[in-house]
């Protein structure tokens, strides 16, 4: 039952991390970018639902807030980012994110000050089966996540849409010959991992708190699983996640009472894993090595 | 006059860790972001060593040898992952280094950190301190100096250019690509010594995000691969907050005030001189 609760745990935090991949994936689809202000964006809206709950608008109210930000922030990213996107500036275009990532983050701590909030007063809410137990945002957190993750790698493997992703990042003037309007789908992909990101940054901060600084560490280990399962293939992104989810868990909560590793331990786990991994194999588990033309 | 040594201090500390980042980033365009790693690396071995009764001499060496091999694993991380890969891995080094200092209490005293860290004898004082980080921060940009006038310094400029170029001349872009990583960490690692010297308290704030930024916004400021722009835009970058104290504005918002600037000059700068980080790229 403890191995059952640890594993229950890995799959929560594991879909939090995928939640947040599969936004990444995508921009990364159509930008080659990778966008690291996106755990930022997704405590943006978190912090934007928070605002809305505590000047005590109704929840409808205060989730169109929340949108909202996510859409301006997907928005801004799109705007700051579709230079360097059309010029193939990939390595401009990353350290763009992070400092974009770094200016919500600033502002958030500006704004509302960097002590932890809650977004739900009290106990949260939890269904049990004998010793296990899961919290409510747990379970929804798992079921939006798998079933995005799955129309997400169904959309872009089997249909022409997600071929018209991956061609605008291959080669956007041949896109645009094809009646392919590069510059929009691009908007609409931020636009939408802007919204996603802003979904799994509520569901993160209804398990743990909110704080400014949380988007950052989330938004690397997405970057970890992505590079881990592999960049091109969002199937080896969703095994990855669950994969550095559930290792650092294992370790942590298992380790003797000599050794005994708190949670903190966890980034260093992930980052020695993602290391090995990827020295064993630098094109991620799930890719084979291919010439590049 | 305090006042004036410690910019005199933190221009020369700054100066010392842009110095690696604008080879790696600016000369080279290799996006190394591990600096701050490199520097609390340093930064924490000397004081430990120099706690558990170890010389000076040889506290440094532990230090700078400790920063060496770190860097050995950078490099092979350079070695095996492409461009951005390397960047977003070394991004993470950070988060993971962070969090291995708040962790491993019975060592890096944790969260509390380590206080009372001494300095030489011979830079007991500020004044005598603040000259001593001068000079060595003039001896880092004359080596960086040199460096962009030799063989090797246009073998980097050309990497940037087209490394495949560069292999056909028979020069190995791994190795240059090894050496320039080795070569940042090692002026990150100076320049965490000097700093916790300076500041004689260590915690885990003392690198991370904050200072990447402040570092890569200094390298994305000096644009070109000079050695005067180097040192112009570390002025600037440096003295450019302390406009904040003369507003009256709460201690607790003037840290992230300063990131915040940081952040939007990188952006600013990054967005409209682009042109002149990455080479012109002509499409046939």
């Amino acid at each position: 039952m403890f191995l059952g609760q640890i594993i229950l745990n890995s799959l929560v935090l594991g879909t939090q991390v995928l939640l947040l991949a599969v936004p990444l994936y995508l921009v990364y689809s159509v930008s080659k970018i990778y966008h690291l202000a996106l755990g930022a964006s997704g405590m943006a809206a978190a912090y934007g639902l928070y605002f809305g709950l505590s000047q005590g608008w109704p929840l409808s109210l205060a989730i169109f807030l929340a949108v909202l930000v996510a859409l301006i922030l997907g928005l801004v990213s799109y705007w700051l980012l579709e230079g360097a996107a059309r010029k193939k500036q990939t390595m401009l275009g990353l350290l763009i994110s992070l400092a974009l990532g770094i200016v919500i983050e600033s502002l958030l701590s500006i704004i509302f000050g960097t002590d932890s909030k809650s977004l739900i007063s009290g106990v949260l809410p939890i269904i049990s089966w004998g010793e296990l137990y899961i919290t409510i945002p747990g379970i929804i957190t798992i079921v939006m996540g798998l079933v995005s993750a799955a129309i997400f790698a169904l959309l872009i493997k089997k249909t022409p849409w997600g071929r018209n992703l991956i061609g605008i990042a291959e080669n956007d003037h041949l896109a645009a010959s094809l009646n392919i309007n590069a510059s929009r789908i691009r908007c609409g992909v931020f636009m939408a991992a802007g919204l996603l990101a802003g979904f799994i940054g509520i569901m993160t901060v209804m398990n743990t708190a909110l704080a400014p600084q949380t988007g950052f560490p989330l938004i690397i280990l997405a970057f970890i699983a992505l590079l881990i399962g592999g960049i091109t293939d969002i199937r080896g992104t969703i095994a990855a996640t669950y994969l550095i989810a559930l290792i650092p868990e294992l370790i942590i909560n298992l380790s003797s009472s000599k050794w005994s590793l708190s949670t903190n331990w966890k980034m260093v786990i992930v980052f020695i894993l993602a290391a090995l991994i990827l020295i064993w194999r630098p094109q991620g588990l799930f890719i084979s090595k291919s010439r590049i033309d | 006059m305090g006042y004036l040594f410690t910019q005199l201090a933190r221009y020369s500390e700054a100066a010392i860790m842009s110095a690696g980042a604008h080879l790696a980033v600016v000369v080279t365009n290799i996006f190394f972001l591990g600096i701050p790693v490199m520097s609390t690396l340093a930064a924490y071995a000397l004081v430990i060593a120099q706690n558990q009764g170890i010389s000076l001499i040889w506290s440094i060496s532990i230090a700078l040898g400790l920063v060496l091999e770190a860097s050995l694993v950078f490099v092979l991380a350079y070695l095996k992952l492409s461009a951005d890969s390397f960047t977003v891995f070394t991004l993470a080094s950070v988060l993971a280094f962070d969090a291995v200092l708040k962790s491993w209490d019975s060592v890096t005293g944790g969260v509390l950190g380590i206080a009372g860290v001494t300095r030489p004898e011979f830079i007991a004082t500020l004044a005598r301190l603040a000259w001593f980080q001068f000079g060595l921060s003039l001896f880092v940009l004359l080596v960086e100096y040199i460096i962009l006038k030799t063989w090797f310094g246009r073998a980097l400029l050309a990497m940037k250019e087209n490394k495949y170029i560069v292999e056909s001349f028979g020069l190995s872009a791994s190795r240059l690509g090894a050496a320039v990583i080795i070569i940042s960490s090692f002026f990150a690692a100076l320049a965490g010594i000097v700093t916790v010297w300076r500041i004689q308290f260590l915690d885990p704030s003392f690198g991370g995000l904050v200072l990447l930024i402040q570092v890569m916004t200094i390298a994305v400021v000096a644009a070109k691969p000079k050695v005067r722009w180097l040192a112009a835009s570390t002025l600037i970058i440096v003295l450019l907050p302390e406009i904040l104290r003369l507003l009256s504005l709460p201690p607790t918002i003037i840290g992230h005030l300063r990131n915040l600037l940081y952040a939007l000059i990188l952006l600013v700068i990054i967005r409209n001189i682009s042109s002149n980080l990455l080479p012109q790229k002509r499409f046939i």
